[in-house]
């Protein structure tokens, strides 16, 4: 049984997954945190080897962000917390600019004049 | 499949407090594959750890590529890129019947961890790097090694060459530490 490299590495990720949907009952929340972002980085690695699939900048930025502290938790409960708090920021801004396109760039526009 | 001597390399040696200061557990390997020689030191190291009664300690040495890749793949914890690693486990019925019912409860576990102890001091005297891995399913790590069910894998330990400059350890976690009686503090000699 042969298989393309991006079914491999999507049986990976999806056996990655599934492990830590198991593990993640005997173990406390933050290394679920943990289980999740390290799946997220080996999903942007994986998709970095697909041919015709292209891992852009910012994903690659958040990988590498990742490599650097997800490892924090285990000494720095408060530190890995503020620093996921500010990459899922960053993912939230990157998400509104690619839907909403030029017009995220803009300042909110104040509410107009409402009756109460 | 046991080793009782020491393999060569009786020219190997590191003080052993020096071992304990220099140990760490490291997450980034070089790509360099382990000697077999090397591999044969880390089970007799292992091999030495205190054992409750023979029989119960089982090591599984893996250097297969496609098995590696697999405990990366189903093993949660496996956060590193080791080329090798030794999978300790336990007979949990030897232990039972040797030991009864503290034997499959505590003594395997004491065993096991003893035998990952002194592999993670055998390793900085051969240049070697290790890091003891212990979140992930039993059930899974049994399919891929082929375990009978009473055969329980209790650490792996990921073996390799460190890399020239491995990002700094974590802070060391100490024991608490008590005189006599718990909650009395210790006081360090002068
Ligand atoms: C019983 C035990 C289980 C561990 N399990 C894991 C693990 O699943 N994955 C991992 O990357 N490190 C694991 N470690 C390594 C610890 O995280 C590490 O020892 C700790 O961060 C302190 O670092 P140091 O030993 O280098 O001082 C384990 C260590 C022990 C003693």
């Amino acid at each position: 049984m042969s298989h393309t490299p991006a079914e491999d590495r999507l049986f990976e990720i999806v056996l990655y997954l599934v492990s830590c949907a198991r593990l993640t009952i005997d173990e406390p929340p933050i290394y679920g945190s943990l289980r999740l972002v390290e799946s997220a980085s080996r999903l942007v690695t994986a998709a970095a080897e697909i041919e015709g699939l292209d891992v852009d900048d910012f994903l690659r930025e958040g990988r590498g962000s990742i490599e650097r502290e997800k490892l924090r938790m285990i000494e720095d409960a408060e530190g890995y917390t503020s620093w996921l708090t500010g990459l899922l920021t960053e993912f939230a801004a990157e998400a509104a600019r690619r839907n909403l396109g030029e017009s995220a760039a803009e300042p909110l526009s104040p509410p107009s004049d409402s009756p109460d | 499949m046991s080793s009782t001597a020491p393999p060569d390399g009786s020219q190997l040696g590191l003080d052993v407090f020096e071992a304990m200061r220099k140990r760490r557990m490291h997450r980034m390997f070089s790509e360099e594959p382990v000697d077999e020689a090397d591999l044969e030191r880390l089970v007799y190291a292992a091999g030495r750890a205190p054992l409750a009664r023979p029989g119960i300690r089982h090591l599984v040495v893996v250097t297969d590529q496609r098995l590696v890749r697999t405990v990366r793949q189903a093993c949660p914890g496996f956060i590193n890129n080791a080329p090798a690693l030794i999978a300790v486990c336990s007979d949990l019925e030897r232990a039972e019947q040797e030991v009864g019912i503290r034997g499959r409860e505590v003594a395997t576990r004491l065993d096991s961890g003893a035998a990952a102890g002194y592999l993670t001091l055998a390793a900085p005297a051969l240049d070697l790097a290790v890091c003891m891995v212990t979140s992930w399913t039993e059930e899974a790590v049994q399919a891929i090694f082929g375990l009978p069910a009473h055969i329980r894998p209790e650490v792996l330990v990921a073996v390799g060459k460190p890399i020239p400059n491995p990002p700094r350890g974590m802070r060391r976690f100490h024991p608490i530490v008590h005189q006599d009686r718990f909650g009395q503090p210790r006081e360090q000699p002068a």
